[in-house]
């Protein structure tokens, strides 16, 4: 049986097990069902699997919400924007779907966000796009990850500041909306702190092979050298460069990194000494933060990553929210979650009502060596912390 | 300075395409086939190297393991399935293929789980040769030693042995060898597995510079095809100077224009083509 | 030796053999002669696999071909010399000869001293050579195989008469070394000098058989019915 028609007849079934609590007028018994969009499939099925598991874990360890055990239905993205959107209007019309969670991609992000904005419903995504909680910001999104500004400021300053001679910095882009954002972001970062940019380096996204970028980078000898790829472009670059020696030459800084699960594919001998710019770090020791290490230890036998907490946390805040609310009515919810302040996996964290974005910690990790390991995920320490976001007027966010 | 070492980096990025399209190459000019599977065998290579590796902590074990192994998958493969196609227009073999490519690529995403690996640089090859005030990668000069070898090889196995007579003959006409007596069956099946076996090494060779994904197959598909394009289809010959020539455009380019380095690589194809429509050394 | 009893075969849904019956005897040259289109071609191709007959049999010794692999036909001891020669034009004329090599009493030596231009040429392209030289490396390739028998189609065809000369003396000199061949020819000079029994086919069936005498008696007969334009 294919995907799709798993996927139909798995929908087919929740909604026939749901139809008698949905034939009832909306009463307090009626169960709360959030949507998981998960890209359980295609090119980023490894992300997928860990967001799935924070969902899941949230929904089973909450109790009573609104006088029933919420319920939990997964969409699967297949990592396609196209479908996804399709999969997300028919949940709408036929199961009465509104409370939506997840994506990976910022284009799928984007483009369901509008659907479910359409629909009068609540979506909180980790997508990492500025434009999601800035020029295309709606009522209904709601963002949980640190944007590029962040991600620069809490990763160049620090290193910056911690080593105030290494003037001149080199930057890897690659060639898109987020990389350039990235560059961006950087390039008035260097200007504030007069850092010598002394080189750019684009590449595609689909590039595999950094030796020519590298080999330019080391004819200016930088002191710093920034890789602003992630997941796959970030791997191969930071591998060549340390292929080329480039570690014992330079200071390497990736400032985006997806954490735990993209660490343990490079090991240990490849990380250290990198400085590593992360949304989460399991090690943070926060009340939230603590507790969901020690029950994902304890129901999957893993530590928590980036993926797993931020669609765990994503889905606990809207169930929430509507705790807070008393009904799962759109517009209600929203109102209770613009501005809330909860305890996250990151420590304090608060939903900005300008903008819909999460305030909270970001990360500058540093590679550890493998024999200062305590444990295998015993990856990297945290360096600094702290939360850098767009304030007053640097808010792109207009909503109507 | 700077250029000489681009061209370093052209030449070893070339001669790891030259190992993937040389296979892709001769399965075409004998069998005139379309392998559109030939990036999966690559990924295939690229995986087995990682579990060995991990395994044993001995690259060099992969090494001499996994390109074989590979090519004994191919032979199974062509058995089963390849052999009942020749005859049928090259689309089913694109069919067929990619159909093969999509199953690899799942059975892999489910032994080996859909996040990327890593291989380390295996001992002894680890750290840099110091050149003037630069630094090249040992193990990338080790590349470009051992394919140029490898090439050797092949083309003493082309050129000076029966086997590779009777493929090169094969190519213009497998009716006539046929003919002549040979097992025309038996000699598809070791070119097939010769050709996927290239591949299978290419990907142990590239896996500690790239490290392994489940979607590596296509990506290196591409580059392969327009090697083969370039150099003309068949040729062994043009797989090597197509697999310099594109190494070193995609090298090159990222010092001169490096967001158009992947385009300039298809640029160098189409000007190649509008040149010499067959490719460098292609027949009519 | 070879017997063909009455084999039909088929180009697609054309009847090219419509019940082709013939044999040729160990030692014995035979030579089968015919217009354009008789099925003269069609006929070697049906003994040696390369176009399967949809009903009649071939035996060879004793064994059976049809439905045989083409190389298993060929390793039987059946050699064709084809009517395009077949040269593979990207390799040498010593590798065109040394893939075809088996072993047995021809060998690359004495195919050389045999055909002394196809050594003086060994180093050349075979798609270099001329007609007649192409004529003789495709008749030498098809010696080194070392066969029982030796099927040629249309041997001079396209070719010089001087080079003719060459062929045939060629010819005449395997023949005495004892090889059986089936020669395939529209000259019907060639055929009388080389011959020990004629065939003619037209349309796809046998109309005239005879050995060398009966041959010279219907010389014009033949020739005006069954070979003129």
């Amino acid at each position: 049986m294919d995907r799709r028609t798993f996927l139909k007849t798995s929908l087919a079934a929740t909604s026939l097990l749901m139809t008698p609590p949905l034939l009832r007028r909306v009463h307090a018994a009626d169960p709360v069902t959030f949507y998981g969009l998960k890209s359980m499939s295609g090119a980023y099925a490894g992300y997928g699997e860990f967001a799935e598991k924070g969902s899941k874990l949230a929904v089973d360890d909450y109790g009573m919400l609104l006088g029933a055990k919420p319920l939990y239905v997964t969409i699967d993205t297949e990592s396609n924007p196209g479908r996804t959107v399709r999969k997300v209007q028919e949940a709408v019309q036929q199961q009465n779907a509104r409370l939506f969670g997840g994506c990976t991609l910022s284009s799928t992000a984007l483009a369901v966000g509008k659907e479910i904005n359409k629909a009068g419903g609540v979506f909180m995504t980790p997508a990492g796009a500025d434009e999601i909680t800035a020029a295309e910001c709606n009522k209904a999104t709601f963002r949980w990850t640190v944007p590029t500004y962040g991600a620069i400021q809490q990763t160049v300053r620090p290193l910056f500041e911690s080593n105030p001679k290494a003037k001149r910095w080199y930057t890897i882009t690659p060639q898109y909306v987020f990389g350039e954002a990235l560059l961006t972001a950087a390039k008035n970062l260097f200007e504030e702190l007069g850092i010598e940019h002394i080189g750019n380096s684009y590449h595609s996204t689909q590039e595999q092979e950094y030796s020519g970028y590298l080999t330019n980078a080391m004819a200016v000898n930088p002191d710093v050298l920034l890789i602003l790829g992630f997941s796959g472009n970030g791997a191969n670059c930071l591998r060549q460069a340390a292929n080329f020696g480039m570690k014992s030459k330079m200071t390497i800084l990736l400032a985006w990194t997806q954490g735990l699960d993209w660490f343990q594919s490079l090991g240990p001998d490849l990380l250290e000494g990198v400085y590593l710019g992360a949304q989460y770090w399991h090690q943070v020791d926060a009340p939230v933060n603590n507790a969901l290490v020690k029950r994902v230890r304890e129901v999957y036998g893993i530590n928590p990553n980036y993926p797993l907490a931020g669609d765990y946390i994503i889905t606990k805040i809207i169930f929430d929210a509507v705790a807070r609310a008393g009904t799962t009515d759109g517009p209600a919810v929203i109102k209770v979650m613009e501005g809330m302040e909860y305890e996250g996996p990151t420590g304090a964290e608060k939903i900005r009502a300008a903008d819909h974005q999460v305030i909270k910690d970001y990360y500058l990790l540093r590679g550890k060596a493998k024999s200062a390991m305590k444990d295998p995920d015993d990856l990297a320490t945290v360096i600094s912390s702290g939360k850098s976001f767009p304030e007053g007027d640097q808010i792109l966010c207009k909503m109507s | 300075m700077l250029y000489l070492f681009q061209v370093l980096n052209g030449l070893g990025l070339g001669m790891i395409y030259f190992l993937i399209s040389a296979g892709l190459t001769i399965i075409f000019g004998l069998l005139n086939f379309v392998n559109f599977a030939h990036g999966a065998f690559f990924m295939l290579g690229g995986y087995l190297c990682w579990s060995l590796t991990e395994l044993t902590g001995n690259f060099w074990l992969s090494l001499l393991i996994g390109p074989p192994a590979v090519a004994c998958l191919a032979w199974v493969a062509e058995a089963a399935l390849i052999r009942r196609i020749y005859r049928l227009p090259h689309t089913f073999h694109i069919l067929v293929t990619v159909g093969i490519a999509l199953i690899l690529q799942e059975t892999t995403i489910m032994i080996w789980g859909p996040t990327g690996k890593n291989i380390p640089v295996p001992a002894g090859l680890q750290g840099v040769v110091t050149l003037w005030n630069f630094a090249y990668p040992t193990y990338r000069l080790f590349l470009i030693a051992f394919t140029s070898l490898i090439g050797l090889a092949l083309w003493y196995l082309l050129e000076q042995t029966r086997f590779g007579g009777l493929v090169r003959a094969g190519s213009e006409s497998a009716e006539m060898v046929s003919l002549l007596g040979t097992n025309i069956h038996r000699l598809f099946a070791r070119t097939f597995a010769l050709g996927v076996g290239l591949a299978g090494l290419a990907g142990v060779l590239s896996a500690p510079i790239r490290g392994v994904h489940p979607f590596m197959g296509p990506e290196v598909l591409g580059i392969a095809f327009v090697v083969v394009v370039i150099g003309g289809m068949g040729s062994f010959t043009g797989a090597l100077l197509g697999g310099l020539l594109v190494g070193l455009v995609q090298s090159l380019m990222s010092t001169i224009w490096p967001e158009g380095a992947n385009l300039m690589i298809y640029g160098a194809m189409a000007a190649v083509i509008l040149l010499r429509p067959y490719g460098l050394f292609g027949r009519a | 030796m070879l017997e063909l009893s009455s084999i039909h075969s088929y180009y697609g849904k054309s009847h090219i053999l419509e019940g082709v019956s013939l044999a040729v005897g160990e030692g014995e040259l035979v030579s089968l002669l015919g217009r354009n289109g008789a099925g003269k071609t069609t006929t070697l191709l049906s003994i040696v696999g390369v176009v399967r007959p949809a009903s009649g049999s071939v035996t060879f010794a004793g064994q059976e071909l049809v439905g045989r692999e083409i190389y298993e036909i060929a390793r039987m001891g059946i050699s064709l010399v084809p009517e395009h020669r077949g040269i593979f034009s990207m390799l040498t004329v010593e590798e065109n000869l040394a893939i075809a090599v088996r072993p047995g009493e021809w060998t690359l030596k004495n195919i050389y001293e045999f055909f002394p231009v196809l050594y003086e040429r060994r180093r050349n392209g075979g798609g270099a050579l001329s007609g007649g030289e192409q004529q003789m490396l495709s008749i030498a390739r098809g010696l080194l195989t070392n066969p029982e028998m030796l099927l040629l189609d249309e041997p001079t065809e396209g070719l010089a008469p001087v080079i003719i000369e060459d062929i045939v003396r060629a010819l005449i000199k395997i023949k005495q070394t004892g090889m059986s061949v089936l020669l395939v020819e529209q000259n019907l000079l060639i055929c009388e000098k080389l011959a020990d029994r004629h065939y003619v086919i037209e349309e796809g069936r046998i109309v005239y058989s005879g050995n060398a005498a009966d041959f010279a008696r219907d010389h014009a007969t033949v020739r005006d019915r069954y070979l003129a334009v």
